[in-house]
């Protein structure tokens, strides 16, 4: 048998063992199959909650609050001067301080006493000067 | 039934994928049952180990699900992304199972007689598998992509993201390694009669 030979040989035995790995292929479990669905579902929900929840910019409760503080900005003279556009800003800063503060409930809420007393103490976090540079104004 | 799920065999990779991202159940179930057993496949066939294989499988499977809303359409088969994702992976495995256990890798080139000598003759495709591990990842992956999973030498070019060229020398190569890694083992192996 000559090298050639030889090397045939192993080239025929090599791509026969090639042809008995392809035949013999690897059957997945279930409970590989179940995980990997499981997976896949998992990344719907995640996705679709994520595109469900609104965001405050966007959503009907900030057009509510900056309503509710076109209203209130009748009872306090120092707002009278304040444009539509820093009631904005103030709306921008609420839901950038949490939807769930005092203040937006007070707003919510229309109770013009906690309005004033959270007002108050929410202004210790966030000077005028500070919503005016947030608006760039 | 059967003609509704015939229907669903239709489906393009891409319309499935759409859909997908569109919160359809179906799709997904179609997707993982299209997809999962071709990334297992290949992972097992890198990795030789099948608990690896599913772990990793259901890691490209996700990366699959992350990406599924932005699949662009006619970019890149579905096939050969998971291809190219898997095949990577499990590449990275290698290395560090390499680099972390040597002692653990069989040792074919050393050993190749001992290590085939305990192969019964059904177990032709463990050899196979036991002289995979002895070559460089690069050649293991373009081998497995090549003789085992049947893909073309342009397909493969994409999926490891080199050249044809490359492809066909990291193949010549690989089979040049696994002709000497298992040499002389034919008629242990149950191929003596060729």
């Amino acid at each position: 048998m000559t090298m050639t030979d030889a090397g045939k040989q192993e080239d025929l035995f090599l791509d026969r063992l090639f042809a008995e790995a392809r035949r013999t292929s690897p059957e997945v479990s279930p409970d590989f199959l179940a995980r990997v669905l499981a997976g896949a579902e998992a990344e719907q929900d995640m996705r679709l909650n994520r595109k469900a929840a609104p965001s405050f910019a966007s959503s009907p409760l900030r057009h509510r609050v900056a309503a509710a503080l076109s209203g209130i900005r009748a009872i306090f003279g120092a707002w009278g001067g304040l444009s539509l556009a820093t009631a904005t800003v103030a709306g921008v800063w609420i839901g950038f301080a949490g939807s769930n503060t005092a203040l937006v409930q007070a707003a919510l809420l229309d109770r013009s006493a906690t309005y004033q007393s959270a007002t108050v103490q929410q202004s210790s976090l966030l000077s005028d000067s500070d919503i005016l540079a947030l608006a760039g104004e | 039934m059967t003609m509704a799920f015939d229907a669903e065999q239709d489906v393009s990779d891409e319309a499935l994928l759409d859909l997908y991202g569109k919160g359809d159940r179906m799709a997904a179930r179609m997707l993982a049952l299209r997809f999962a057993p071709l990334a297992f496949r290949v992972a097992y066939r890198m990795l030789g180990d099948r608990s690896e294989a599913e772990d990793l499988a259901q890691e490209a499977m996700l990366r699959l699900w992350r990406i599924a809303p932005e699949w662009r359409a006619g970019e890149a088969k579905v096939s050969t992304w998971l291809y190219r994702v898997v095949s990577n992976l499990a590449t990275d495995r290698l290395r560090k199972r390499r680099g972390v256990g040597l002692d653990e890798v069989p040792e074919i080139e050393d050993g190749a007689a001992s290590a085939l000598d305990r192969m019964a003759e059904e177990d032709r495709v463990q050899a196979l598998h036991r002289a995979l591990d002895g070559l460089p990842e690069r050649q293991r992956q373009a081998i497995v992509l090549r003789h085992l999973e049947g893909l073309s030498n342009p397909e493969i070019a994409e999926a490891m993201q080199i050249g044809v060229e490359a492809v066909e020398s990291l193949t010549a190569r690989g089979k040049r390694a696994l002709r000497a890694l298992l040499a002389g083992e034919r008629g242990k192996l149950g191929y003596d009669d060729d």
